[in-house]
């Protein structure tokens, strides 16, 4: 298994911290989605962005 | 028959409000069975809103600019009398809406009538309509195939010619996908040029609504009552520079649609290449935002009431929830720095275009789409082309190429042009000037 690949046990924590149970249906859904979420957090996070650029709150065109 | 003519009709007392809302609401009724376009016909209400209309006709009184047009929302506005949706099952215990949604209440006092909810993805999360609770909504043009999401009710009775407008939702392209798969035009507007008030939300910060029409001048008028205002443009659009976006946006594309995006660059005098950097960190910009903000707004539901969502919805909005706000924070980040990229390329050009998908709509028995040599989810990936495009709040119109010569029953195909914020004039101007050449435009489905 890849090293950062997302498990079972991770999205388990992660919805333990916000109150949240994962059906027993959904948990192979949730770790589809969240390791496609994965991918796409990766590619955001490797992008190096000025300290003065900040995030889009109160976002306007 | 366009929105203009309708209305000349109606208020010349060619034709009754009532009767035409009568014959629309039958046509609803009896064609929609093919296409599962709508949820709920607002017969009652619709039928007494034209009663006065005619009433208010025959007195002589002023009426409206969209006096007894009908027209149908996606079912995700509220309506007031009804428990709004948002295409699921979950809000079926809110108390009914106490008032329309804004927009709604703007074109309803230029007396344009209400007679359909329209079927959409479950809390628009998704690009085919396929719901589970109403049923998948079939392209007009071919009911083998999607009608493309999340507002494909909207855009498959505009298609099917049976209302001549209709409203939806753009959070990531749900009003520009199934606009292309179903050969209408349907605009995203300015973000913030139109009231969201009575909408309910997906990812707020990315969430605009807009029309779906069959001509750019149907658009244009339901648009500018909606906003409040007029969009008159009184320069020359036939020397406007016109960037076509490669890179990202040049890939997989159907030859028809190379094709037909060629035309219309020839047609233009002033041309160039734009390529945008990043636009695949855009859009997974754009995924995450989404992701996180619809799981946020649905984490209270999915604690104690998780079986009553659709399972493909309840599965992302999760993985969404789960989200590290770290990721979030930089994705919102990049929105920013991807918005003054775009921004600083509108010093250049005038009008950017784009593809609004990679072809034409998938089949409803093999709904993927083919994307770097792999077949992938048609739900979640028919955005890829309108996603980064969400980020920087522009309005963007999707417009439909006409079926490719010599075959009237090719299927349709969409392009995105998109302007500075604001400039919605120049973007509709543009527009009605390609569709008055030919290049723009697909007839309505036949019955």
């Amino acid at each position: 298994m890849p090293e950062n690949e997302i498990t079972v046990k991770d999205i388990m924590v992660i919805a333990r911290q916000i109150g949240l149970s994962i059906p027993e249906q959904s948990v192979a859904g949730v770790l589809s989605n969240s390791q496609l979420l994965r991918g796409y957090c990766d590619l955001i996070c490797s992008m190096d962005l000025p300290d003065d650029c900040p995030p889009a709150y109160e976002y306007r065109p | 028959m366009s929105i203009s003519n309708l209305v000349h009709k109606i208020r010349d007392g060619e034709l009754s409000a009532e009767k035409h809302c009568r014959e629309t609401i039958q046509n609803l009724k009896a064609r929609d069975s093919k296409y599962h376009a709508v949820t709920r016909v607002l017969e009652d209400r619709a039928i007494t809103a034209a009663k006065q209309l005619d009433q208010k006709i025959a007195s002589g009184r002023v009426v409206g600019s969209l006096a007894g047009v009908p027209f149908g929302v996606k079912d995700l506005f509220d309506v007031q009398g009804l428990v709004t949706t948002a295409g699921s099952i979950t809000l079926n215990n809110n108390a009914p809406a106490s008032n329309d949604a804004e927009v709604v209440r703007r074109l309803c006092s230029e007396d344009a009538i209400p007679v359909a909810t329209l079927n959409m993805d479950e809390f628009a999360y998704g690009f085919a309509t396929e719901n589970a609770h109403y049923g998948t909504t079939c392209n007009p043009h071919d009911t083998a195939r999607l009608a493309g999401g999340s507002s494909g009710g909207s855009a498959a009775a505009v298609a099917a010619g049976m209302l001549p407008f209709t409203l939806g939702s753009d959070t990531n392209g749900s009003i520009r996908v199934p606009a292309s798969l179903c050969g209408v035009w349907g605009l995203r507007p300015t973000q913030g040029l139109l009231p969201l008030s009575g909408v309910y939300p997906f990812a707020a910060s990315l969430d605009v609504i807009g029309p779906f029409a069959q001509s750019v001048a149907d658009i244009r008028v339901v648009t500018e009552i909606m906003a409040g205002r007029k969009f008159e443009y009184k320069d020359d659009v036939d020397n406007l520079k016109v960037g076509l976006l490669g890179g990202w946006f040049a890939q997989d594309l159907s030859a028809d649609l190379q094709s037909g995006m060629q035309k219309i660059l020839q047609s233009c005098p002033i041309t160039c290449d734009v390529t945008l950097p990043e636009a695949n960190k855009a859009r997974a910009a754009s995924f995450v935002i989404t992701a996180a903000e619809g799981g946020n707004l649905h984490l209270p539901r999915l604690k104690t009431t998780p079986m009553a969502y659709d399972p493909a919805t309840r599965d992302r909005l999760m993985a969404g929830a789960l989200l590290p706000a770290s990721t979030v924070i930089q994705a919102q980040r990049l929105r920013n720095w991807f918005r003054d990229i775009l921004h600083s390329v509108f010093n250049e050009v005038d009008i950017l275009m784009a593809p609004a998908t990679v072809g034409i709509a998938p089949r409803l028995d093999q709904p993927t789409i083919m994307v770097g040599g792999k077949a992938v989810s048609a739900r979640a990936n028919l955005g890829l082309f309108t996603q980064p495009l969400s980020l920087a709040g522009m309005p963007v119109l999707s417009a439909p190429l006409p079926p490719s010569e010599g075959n009237q029953k090719s299927m349709p195909l969409g392009v995105q042009f998109i302007a500075a914020p604001g400039k919605e004039n120049m973007l509709l101007a543009f527009a009605e000037k390609l569709e008055r050449s030919g290049l723009l435009g697909f007839p309505v489905a036949s019955e």
